[in-house]
């Protein structure tokens, strides 16, 4: 190739990077809504939307897509969020029920069949977690997924919707080259389509978080990998991280910190606005990665690419 | 008059080569060097990764076995304590843990059911792990 095509092609290409990864365009994820089922060609219709999932689903067809059925039936709407066992600080109690929807969308994720992280189904086969979940940052690691599988709505020993394995990982630059806390976000496909089982939180850009109402769902390390939730309010927003007060440990890194948007969860389906990364992270407070435009636009990507 | 024998046009095309590479490189050179935050990245699938900061260790009993299973957590000490990514980190077959923190002070709790629990200090330095055993019962 002569020099300076080969120069052309680099400028090519990095203005094509550019371009691509500086896309904050719009996206009309948060319209609000009866929660969608999905449909012919869903994983780009429903990309930021929620839905609550179907038990409709054959279980050839989910064989056919990697899935290892377990036994639980498959609960009602809406949910019935947890028990009344409060033990740790704030508000914080036991998933009683993880069949139920937005519960089963949850997911622990682990690695080397240990307890490593939460995930939070975003489309029928995309998990949306910490960055710092698929790699270690700044220069760092991918984290072999071949090692990892996601169980959605893992309840102890109990698996009621088996578990699927990944075939992908994403995350971006800020966090995998700059370890920036700021970029703390990635996702990982699965090798399944548990999501038309389970359903699916939809995801936005909240323009003003603070003293929105946050629920974090996930798996605390410390306990014997039970869904557990949380609930504060946004007690700072900064540019890229919402803060709260919550009790999480180690484990709960992925969570999604989720609202209903003020409407009953059958007919607005939950909704994600930041991902759960950081204990300790400022001030006795714990935080989160915000989804603002770009990181949604990602997400979308994420989802929507074959 | 006759006109010039060599080919007419490639002296110029040489200047506009020229011209276009003068932009064109630093161009690329800035673009590549300011690649925003949010550029999206896939993992490559599995191989050698660079070294990351963090701590690593193994953790037995006073008879010297590998403790499995241990739960290792992490808090940011110092007058600004570190956030901690709040991934779930226990020992496997061999006792071994490994935990990527960035460079700073930190206390790490180790947690056995059987063993009861011990919590060490440790400075984690920039670009590389730093070793913390554990000897639990």
């Amino acid at each position: 190739m002569k020099p300076f095509h080969a120069i052309a092609m680099a400028s090519v290409l990095a203005l094509w990077a550019a371009g691509a990864a500086a896309s904050d365009r719009a996206v009309e994820a948060g319209v609000r809504g009866p929660v969608p089922g999905p449909s012919a060609g869903e994983a780009a219709t429903a990309a930021g939307m929620p839905y609550a999932g179907s038990d409709a689903v054959s279980e050839t067809e989910l064989a056919a897509s990697g899935v290892t059925l377990g036994t639980a039936p498959v609960g009602p709407l809406p949910a019935e969020m947890g028990g009344s066992e409060v033990i740790l600080n704030w508000d914080s109690r036991m998933v009683l029920k993880t069949t139920l929807y937005p519960n089963r969308a949850v997911g622990l994720i682990t690695r080397n069949g240990a307890h490593h992280c939460t995930g939070w189904l975003i489309s029928r086969n995309t998990v949306a977690t910490a960055g710092h979940c698929v790699h270690s940052g700044r220069g760092g690691t991918w984290y072999d997924r071949r090692t990892m599988r996601f169980y959605p709505g893992r309840d102890g020993a109990s698996s009621p919707y088996g578990s699927c394995g990944v075939s992908r990982m994403h995350s971006v630059t800020g966090w995998t080259v700059n370890g920036n806390r700021d970029y703390d976000y990635g996702a990982m496909r699965l090798d399944c389509l548990v999501g038309n089982t389970v359903g699916w939180f939809g995801m936005y850009s909240h323009t003003a978080p603070l003293n929105e109402p946050a629920i974090i769902t996930g798996y605390p390390g410390d306990k014997p990998q039970t869904q557990w939730i949380s609930s504060d309010k946004v007690r700072q927003a900064l540019t890229r991280q919402v803060r709260y007060r919550m009790d999480t440990v180690g484990g709960n890194s992925g969570s999604p910190v989720w609202s209903d948007r003020g409407e009953a969860l059958a007919t607005s389906g939950a909704w994600g606005y930041a991902i759960h990364t950081y204990g300790n992270a400022g001030a006795q407070y714990n935080g989160g990665t915000r989804i603002v435009s770009a990181v949604l636009n990602n997400y979308i990507n994420w989802i929507n690419r074959p | 008059m006759s006109r010039p024998s060599t080919r007419p046009g490639l002296p110029r095309r040489g200047v506009l080569r020229l011209a276009a590479a003068a932009v064109a490189l630093p161009a690329a050179a800035v673009l590549a060097g300011c690649v925003p935050a949010d550029h999206a990245v896939t993992d490559p699938g599995p191989g050698p990764g660079g070294a990351a900061e963090g701590v690593e260790g193994r953790v037995t009993d006073a008879r010297g076995r590998p403790v499995a299973g241990a739960f290792v957590e992490a808090r940011g000490t110092g007058p600004r304590p570190n956030p901690v990514p709040e991934i779930a980190v226990f020992t496997d077959g061999d006792g071994r843990y490994r935990w990527f923190l960035p460079a700073g002070s930190y206390a790490i709790t180790v947690t056995a059911e059987a063993l009861g629990r011990r919590t060490l200090a440790v400075t984690v330095p920039h670009g590389r792990a730093v070793r913390l055993d554990f000897v639990l019962g």
